[in-house]
């Protein structure tokens, strides 16, 4: 088991190097440069002044070289400073990353508890009120825009019936509460970003997950389950749900990168100071070092999420465990 | 000679939903008003194409899904039909949980039917492991890592270890090379002697009937074609289908297409070689022939 996680490790420095690779020429070759915000506004800019800036940025040099050069900082943890306010980038990261982190972990926690027992409900009460109930609102939970959906929820429960701030981490009066009054003011401002953020997914992994139950369950060795006298309970949890869940562990792993995007999106609505609005902003301020850190941290981020799902899928299922070895 | 299993008039109907909202039902009749009986420590061959009907069959009799008409009735030595019947599928592969390890798979009979003390549950396992020539080696093994001979001897185990008083095998050697056919053939002969079991073989393999059936059944198209001793079926076949099994030996026979399911004709009617106008008029019922030879033919064949 620990030589296929240090394998599977190993195997994910190239990508790891493939997506800075790509992503630093995507982003120069995007429009515009960091520069612009603090020259072209401006009259009193002159040409000189701008080379100093570029410089200053390292801009001037031929883009592998830049390339090289930001390569060999990011492999000491040197992200850089700032384009926008001089400040670490990795201090303003570390700031902003574990609230992100938080929310998307509890919200496929959230997934994973709640997807997981409707689609076995659905599978095996098929074509049943509530199999047909439920298909009808995974249909409208796909349909459902979440930023949109957001934005009435928060009108609903934060403005007409005040039952939840709308906006922002802390209440104003944060810093006079005790530890539960702040527990409780967080949770209160996490709950509507956390339920959202999993909405999106739970339509789809509890069809992942019906399906595959439903396939599980058609498998002739719960026919056997059944013929040798186990109770029907039994050849549900011991046989079938051990092995529908598989599929299921994956799907989720690879939902990592749709919650870090996401996040974005949340993070806005709702003003949260986390890695999502951070990226954003960054992104219109041409950031360089800025985005590039963000990247580079959301692949890594990805790429574990992924690494996870695959233990844990090697952990349940023994054919991979051992095919892997 | 008591019958230990009654089958009477059992009929069995799918319904495929098709269109898009499910609203245009497409009925697949499986199991057509079948009635026999399966007779105490006998092995009684159930013969017939892929798609005959004889799986459905097979779990109907264990009540693995219910039936649309008729009823199986058991004989008072069956107690609980869970534990007193068991079941040998076809694959393998795929009806041991491949989660379970062999010691797992063989530990669950004993822990579901309590019929073994907590300390001797392993050693009861390893006997079982020996009863089917299989190594105590293997015990921590899962199934895929197990030859396709050694998963239906676990298979075989697992259906033994309860003790039971009939066995449903379900072309349990047709995923097996000829060689591993053999061994799993002589180790069921074995077992049915030394333990006075009863076998329902379902088989498409007609060879392998004939090697190890004291009763032949054959189905086609979900009806009883034929029902007899193996000596007369064999050497007499009465149904023009069963002469044409006999001679195509284990050659694939292509299906006779009928895409329109005639509820008056005889099933067979477009294959038969013998079709006389009354045929596609009338269903033939199961005529007795002899003693306990059936068939349902108009014309049967090969008459005493």
């Amino acid at each position: 088991m620990i030589r296929f996680i240090i394998k599977r490790l190993l195997g994910l420095l190239p990508l790891l190097l493939g997506i800075t690779l790509i992503s630093f020429f995507v982003i120069h070759l995007s429009p515009g440069e960091p520069t612009v915000l603090q020259e072209s506004m401006n009259p009193k800019v002159s040409l000189e002044v701008k080379e100093r800036l570029l410089k200053l940025y390292d801009l001037d040099k031929p883009i592998y070289v830049q390339y090289i050069n930001w390569l060999a900082r990011i492999i000491r943890f040197d992200f850089g400073t700032s384009f926008i306010d001089g400040r670490p980038v990795i201090e303003k990261i570390a700031r902003r990353l574990p609230l992100t982190l938080f929310i998307n972990i509890t919200s496929m926690m959230l997934i994973f508890l709640i997807a997981v027992p409707l689609g076995v409900i659905s599978a095996v009460k098929k074509n049943s009120v509530f199999d047909r109930s439920m298909t009808i609102f995974v249909f409208i939970g796909f349909a459902m825009p979440t930023f949109w959906l957001a934005l009435l929820l928060m009108d609903l429960l934060g403005v007409k019936l005040g039952v939840l701030p709308v906006v922002g981490l802390k209440s104003i009066d944060f810093e006079y509460f005790n530890f539960f009054e702040k527990i409780f003011d967080l949770a209160g401002h996490l709950a509507l970003p956390i339920v959202l953020s999993a909405f999106s997914g739970l339509a789809g992994i509890s069809r992942y997950m019906r399906t595959s139950m439903v396939n599980a369950l058609k498998a002739p060795y719960i026919y056997t389950a059944r013929a040798k006298g186990l109770p029907e309970s039994q050849v549900i949890f011991k046989h079938a749900l051990r092995n529908a869940v598989l599929p299921i562990v994956t799907i989720l792993g690879l939902s990592v990168p749709g919650l870090i995007g996401g996040s974005v999106i949340f993070e806005t609505i709702f003003s949260l100071p986390g890695m999502g609005r951070l990226f954003y902003e960054a992104v219109m301020q041409r950031d360089y070092s800025m985005i590039m850190a963000s990247l580079v941290i959301g692949a890594f981020l990805t790429l574990i999420g992924n690494l996870l799902a695959d233990i844990s899928y090697a952990y349940v299922d023994p054919r991979i465990r051992y095919s892997k070895q | 000679m008591r019958n230990i299993i009654d089958i009477k008039n059992l009929t069995k109907e799918f319904t495929i939903e098709q269109g898009a909202l499910g609203t245009k039902k497409l009925k697949i009749i499986a199991v057509k008003d079948i009635s026999f009986s399966i007779i105490e420590n006998e092995t009684l061959a159930i013969v017939g194409e892929s798609g005959c009907g004889k799986s459905t069959l097979a779990k109907l009799i264990l009540k693995l899904i219910s039936s649309t008409k008729g009823e199986v009735v058991f004989s008072s030595s069956i107690q609980n039909i869970r534990k007193d019947i068991q079941v040998v599928f076809q694959d393998p592969l795929n009806s041991l949980d491949p989660m379970f390890k062999v010691r797992d798979i063989l530990k669950e009979p004993f822990i579901i039917h309590k019929i073994a003390e907590k300390g001797q549950v392993n050693k009861r396992i390893i006997d079982l492991l020996e009863l089917v020539g299989l190594n105590e080696k293997l015990l921590d093994r899962y199934s895929y890592e197990l030859s396709g001979g050694q998963r239906q001897r676990i298979c075989i185990a697992r259906a033994l270890a309860v003790g039971p008083k009939v066995l449903i095998l379900d072309e349990p050697t047709s995923s097996l090379d000829v060689t591993v056919q053999k061994q799993i053939l002589d180790l069921l002969k074995d077992f049915k002697n030394r333990f006075k079991l009863t076998y329902c073989f379902i088989t498409h393999n007609i060879a392998i009937a004939k090697l190890i059936s004291d009763r032949v059944l054959v189905m086609y198209k979900g009806r009883i074609v034929e029902l007899g001793e193996k000596d007369t079926v064999f050497a007499r076949p009465a149904h023009p289908y069963t002469q044409l099994l006999l001679s195509a030996k284990d050659k694939a026979i292509d299906l006779i297409a009928d895409e329109e399911f005639d509820f008056y004709a005889c099933g067979y009617y477009d294959g038969c070689p013998i079709k006389k106008p009354i045929c596609k008029q009338k269903i033939p019922q199961l005529y007795r022939l002899s003693k306990s030879h059936y068939a349902s033919c108009h014309f049967p064949l090969n008459k005493v």
